[in-house]
């Protein structure tokens, strides 16, 4: 069988074939554009929900079926960039945190020094912490600290206590710890859908304080999307931009398997969080992640799988685009 | 032809990759294509068929290869009722899938 039409058709089965995310190649990070990468990381946050670290399986199963063109950017990004599924992070001490944000680290580095743009899938929220210690001041930001644009209904930013349930950089510190370490610029970066149940009344004291730009729910309600999208390019334009989308931003009508769901006020809908992620189509986007899917609280058609892989879609279309028009 | 490290047929262990993690192959076997000159040393082969046209009653057996690869992920080195351990004794690898001309 060689008719490239029904190679096509097989490689968009979903139940096909070994799966990889997007059927991308499984290969060596030298020479590539983007490397899609899985994080099965869950012993940054325990409080809640322990499945993270199935996210990134959950994505390979579901994602064949979205190995598609961009329709609104006319874009095939299969083509436009070299893309190839790195596979795992690799986690001798899974129960470790501390040790695997060092793994995590680590194999970034080497994807940085590739000259490869990573995109991920997570895993709790702590992976950006790893993935960030390695990009920021790396090759790929040309010795730049990362600038975010954080799509979440936390801050992430948590310094009342050095510790969660043991776990130093956990998925609740991150935001805190790249800040002290240089890694990233908050003042140059953007903490969007802010929704949580507060514990206390100052909770988003911390990333005042760190000088992040934090636009709440009810903000991007009140002001809404071209306001917002106005804000993001001001504040990112020119920079090296890492797009972080922790899932439970989405309402949990659209995305019930995430980790921290969060009842009582209205997310995120696809449209908004696509219209917030094309805010920096066109910037320097130096990689991005997609973070807390937890597959054993999906519902049975997998539709928070088949979100996380639509927004990681968008991130990889970006980044692709970028790279055809250079 | 290039030589293999010697544990190139056995399943990626537990210690070195959790076993939620990775690339999920049948029981953590490498992928192997039929293209690929390493094939004369398989011995075993394991394929995926996942076709399920000519079921009668419940479809849905085309699922059974993913099925198997996701879960054979926890399968262990030894059977402990014979005592036997099948991947030294012989290669063993994960052809892919039939449907393509280029697995």
């Amino acid at each position: 069988m060689s008719d490239p039409h029904l190679n096509a058709m097989m490689e968009n089965l979903y139940w096909w074939g070994i799966p990889t995310l997007f059927r991308c190649p499984n290969l060596p990070v030298d020479g590539q554009d983007i490397a899609l990468v899985g994080v099965p990381h869950s012993a940054g946050n325990g409080t809640t929900e322990r499945d993270q670290h199935l996210g990134p399986r959950a994505l390979r199963n579901v994602s064949s079926v979205q190995r598609r063109m961009h329709s609104g950017f006319q874009l095939d990004p299969w083509n436009a960039a070299k893309i190839v599924d790195l596979g795992d992070v690799p986690f001798p001490k899974a129960n470790d945190n501390e040790d695997c944000i060092q793994q995590i680290t680590n194999f970034y580095q080497q994807i940085d020094k590739a000259g490869a743009r990573p995109v991920s899938v997570g895993g709790d929220h702590s992976i950006t912490g790893g993935i960030v210690q390695a990009l920021g001041c790396g090759a790929i930001t040309k010795g730049e600290p990362i600038c975010f644009l954080h799509l979440d209904a936390h801050t992430d930013v948590f310094t009342k206590v050095d510790h969660f349930l043991g776990a130093k950089k956990s998925a609740a510190h991150w935001g805190a710890y790249l800040a002290d370490q240089g890694k990233v610029d908050p003042a140059h970066s953007m903490q969007i859908g802010i929704r949580g149940h507060a514990r206390t009344l100052d909770w988003l004291q911390p990333s005042y304080e760190y000088g992040y730009n934090v636009v709440t729910m009810k903000d991007y309600r009140r002001r809404g999307l071209a306001d917002v999208v106005a804000q993001v390019t001001e504040v990112l334009a020119g920079r090296p931009v890492y797009i972080t989308f922790d899932l439970d931003c989405l309402d949990p009508t659209i995305a019930p398997g995430v980790s921290n769901i969060e009842a009582g006020e209205k997310g995120f809908g696809i449209d908004d969080a696509v219209g917030l992620l094309h805010a920096v189509r066109g910037m320097n986007i130096v990689g991005g992640d997609v973070v807390c899917m937890m597959p054993t609280k999906d519902s049975p058609n997998q539709i928070t799988a088949l979100t996380a892989g639509a927004i990681m879609f968008e991130i990889i279309s970006m980044i692709a685009e970028n790279h055809l028009s250079q | 032809m290039a030589s293999l490290p010697t544990d190139f047929f056995h399943p990626v262990s537990g210690m070195e990759m959790p076993r939620f993690a990775g690339l999920p192959t049948f029981m953590r076997l490498p992928h192997v294509t039929v293209s690929d000159p390493i094939i004369d040393q398989v011995q075993l082969g394991l394929v995926g068929v996942p076709w399920d046209a000519g079921t009668t009653n419940r479809p849905g057996p085309r699922h059974g290869p993913r099925q198997l690869r996701d879960l054979s992920t926890m399968i262990r080195a030894g059977n402990p009722v014979t005592g036997i351990n099948p991947f030294s004794m012989i290669n063993c690898a994960d052809l892919g899938e039939i449907g393509r001309a280029h697995v």
